[in-house]
């Protein structure tokens, strides 16, 4: 056995390579000694990993081994001074020492580096709370969140590393606190005007916009996008008796008819109906997306008139501004002329919530086409209100080869009282408040 | 599968000057961003080694998971010390068909490749580029090369002589030649005849037995080098 000596370093690239997916995969198993262990391993063999630096900087410092923190972060930062991940440990790291100021500073610098780093967003909430600058440190928290998790989510998302679920929790309460605080405000009146009582409902509607309680939807196929009303019956479809004026619009639906058809032959006004900004359920739409196979012509969009179009339908606009629609800020009522083009098919999809309704005014609608509203599809008949929960997945089609056009209107869910529409006002109003003072600053 | 547009007679042709031929744009496109995809995130991968009595050996990937700095020293060590005239190689590698009948990663997308690789489609194609009749079914193992990685010379003929023909499915992007890892065809005194590139969705045929290795993998290697690999069999 007189083999020459071999050299005793392992190689490296190989282990390095093993040993960083075995630290991850321990990691996801909540294993998270075993994979210090392996960290500790990675950096005998490549001293400068940022991963490995950052994972152990972490560790130390839930620990309370500060400098031991500051030791790997200071050797993170000569490898690589441009991470921002290793810019916000840092700021937790200062965080730690009370020194707000200079954690404040490095999780800037880690944004400047990575907006889209939503846990730095969050840390900064917190510090930013912690130096008693509230409507800054909302605004972060905000901008980090965009919505409310619940605690299952947080973990199953990854919206956050788990050292930082604690954290995270903080920062729902302070959200939390702070948007209620508005919607308290703005159904204090209504309470006063109705009694407490009669908005238990719209207090639940509260509590789960807040991710603060279930939404325990009634049927499966309801999934309201935006605010769940609970306690209102879970029905598709509606019939036109149950809006007491939908005689009156049916009945003018030959002038309505008229005015739609100067429209499309004018061929102006009209605009793809779907015109999805970039994020919101791509491949759904990619068929629509900014597609005249679709498209609309609005009369009230979002709420608020459109002069321009409803000038050039004065009888349909009439009729509209004689109707009870119900005014919600920021997107209610909308009023529009739906043409849908020969074979297309509206994909399946939920709308907003069930405290209202979507109300089609039949105009022109060949043979083969429908719509179908939870379990049940129906055919359109001219001149004939079709009345629907649009919170329930719903899909339609034109498989005929002719156009197809509806006029489509927002109505209130007739199985609401008064006092629930006026409370749903006021929410959807203290959230738009909300919206605007923390989500677009100037 | 199969790209239905190769053509089975041209390529047998090709085949039959050297016994061996790689083909282009073997498997349908979509097919292969899939297995490329599930070979680079989703394979739990073992080791593969020949340890000292000569015998092939995988560590499973539950226990790589806790390799400790000594057990690599003492596993590379063993590796890198094999004589330079003995048989060795050592790579990430992941037995398919085993796992496929113990059932072991279910949804495994790799799963469906063991059925293609024993369905007629791949063996009728294999017999007609091949020319040889009496390959009834196909092992397969999911291999990748990183850094380090190597597979030495060696002929591929097993004790009981079942393998016929060896297939190398290469699902590999984006690699450069720089980083070695490729398969070299070798004379019998031991000098390179020809080299094949893992070019991503080629499918390699050569018959056994013929002598090869595959180069090296260098450190600077900035990501794996993946294959679906075996023999279609005569029994």
């Amino acid at each position: 056995m007189s083999r020459p000596p071999t050299n005793p370093a392992p190689d490296q690239a190989w282990q390095v390579r093993t040993f960083v997916e075995s630290a991850a995969e321990l990691e996801a198993r909540g294993e998270l000694d075993e994979a210090e262990n392996v960290y500790h391993n990675i950096l005998a063999v490549a001293p400068y990993h940022l991963h490995a630096l950052n994972f152990l900087a972490v560790r130390a410092l839930e620990r309370d081994e500060l400098d031991e923190s500051e030791g790997y972060l200071d050797r993170a930062l000569r490898a690589a001074p441009e991470r921002a991940a290793t810019h916000q440990n840092l700021a937790l790291l200062h965080r730690a020492r009370g020194k707000l100021p200079d954690a404040l500073q490095e999780l800037d610098r880690a944004l400047a580096l990575n907006a889209e780093l939503r846990s730095a967003w969050l840390i900064k909430g917190v510090v930013l709370d912690q130096l008693d600058r509230r409507d800054e440190a909302v605004m972060a928290l905000w901008r980090g969140w965009r919505q409310f998790p619940t605690a299952q989510q947080l973990t199953e998302t990854g919206i956050a590393p788990p050292h930082l679920h604690k954290l995270v929790r903080d920062a729902a309460h302070t959200l939390r606190t702070s948007q209620r605080a508005l919607m308290q405000e703005g159904l204090r009146p209504v309470e006063e005007q109705h009694g407490r009582a009669s908005l238990a409902g719209v207090w639940a509607a509260c509590e789960i916009y807040l991710g603060e309680r279930p939404p325990d939807y009634l049927h499966p196929l309801q999934r309201p996008h935006f605010l769940y009303l609970p306690g209102i019956p879970a029905r598709a479809f509606f019939e036109r008796g149950a809006l007491p004026w939908s005689g009156e619009l049916e009945a003018a639906t030959a002038a309505i008819c008229a005015e739609l058809e100067a429209v499309l032959e004018s061929g102006d006004g009209t605009e793809p109906y779907v015109q999805s900004n970039k994020g919101i359920d791509p491949e759904r739409w990619r068929e629509l997306d900014h597609s005249r196979r679709w498209s609309a012509f609005h009369l009230l969009k979002a709420g608020a008139r459109v002069g321009r179009n409803c000038a050039r339908c004065p009888t349909t606009w009439s009729v509209l501004e004689s109707l009870p629609l119900p005014c919600l800020s920021g997107h209610a009522p909308e009023a529009l002329f739906s043409i849908l083009e020969p074979g297309t098919h509206i994909p399946p999809h939920h709308g907003l919530g069930n405290y209202k309704l979507v109300v089609h005014l039949p105009l022109v609608i060949p043979e083969d086409c429908s719509i179908r509203v939870g379990e049940e599809a129906r055919s359109w008949r001219k001149g004939e209100c079709l009345v629907f929960d649009d919170s329930f997945e719903h899909e339609a089609w034109n498989r005929s080869s002719a156009r197809r056009s509806v006029l489509i209107l927002d109505a209130w869910n007739p199985l609401l009282s008064e006092a629930e529409r006026d409370g749903m006002t006021a929410l959807v109003e203290a959230i738009a408040v909300f919206n605007e003072k923390y989500c677009n600053p100037a | 599968m199969l790209n239905p547009l190769l053509d089975a007679a041209t390529l047998a042709g090709q085949f039959q000057l050297k016994k061996r031929i790689q083909i282009r744009d073997a498997l349908l496109l979509p097919v292969a961003e899939r297995l490329h995809q599930c070979l680079e995130d989703e394979v739990p991968w073992g080791v593969a080694y020949v340890d000292r009595t000569g015998k092939s050996q995988i560590i499973a990937s539950d226990k790589v998971l806790r390799f400790t700095r000594e057990d690599w020293s003492a596993l590379n060590q063993q590796v890198q010390d094999t004589p330079a005239d003995e048989f060795q190689f050592f790579y990430n590698s992941y037995m398919m068909l085993a796992a496929y009948r113990e059932k072991r990663d279910p949804g495994l997308a790799l799963n469906t490749v063991v059925e293609f690789l024993n369905s007629d489609m791949f063996l009728g194609f294999v017999r007609q580029v091949t020319g040889v009749q009496d390959v009834v079914r196909a092992d397969a193992q999911a291999t990748r090369y990183i850094p380090g990685s190597f597979l030495r010379k060696h002929n591929d003929i097993n004790q009981e002589n079942t393998r016929r023909v060896a297939y190398v499915i290469n699902l590999t992007k984006g690699w450069h030649a720089d980083w070695g890892g490729v398969l070299q065809f070798l004379d019998e005194a031991g000098c390179i005849e020809e080299s094949y590139f893992p070019l991503f969705n080629t499918l390699t045929l050569f018959m056994v037995p013929m002598w090869h290795n595959v180069s090296y993998v260098v450190p600077s290697a900035a990501q794996g080098r993946y294959a679906i690999t075996g023999w279609a069999m005569r029994r």
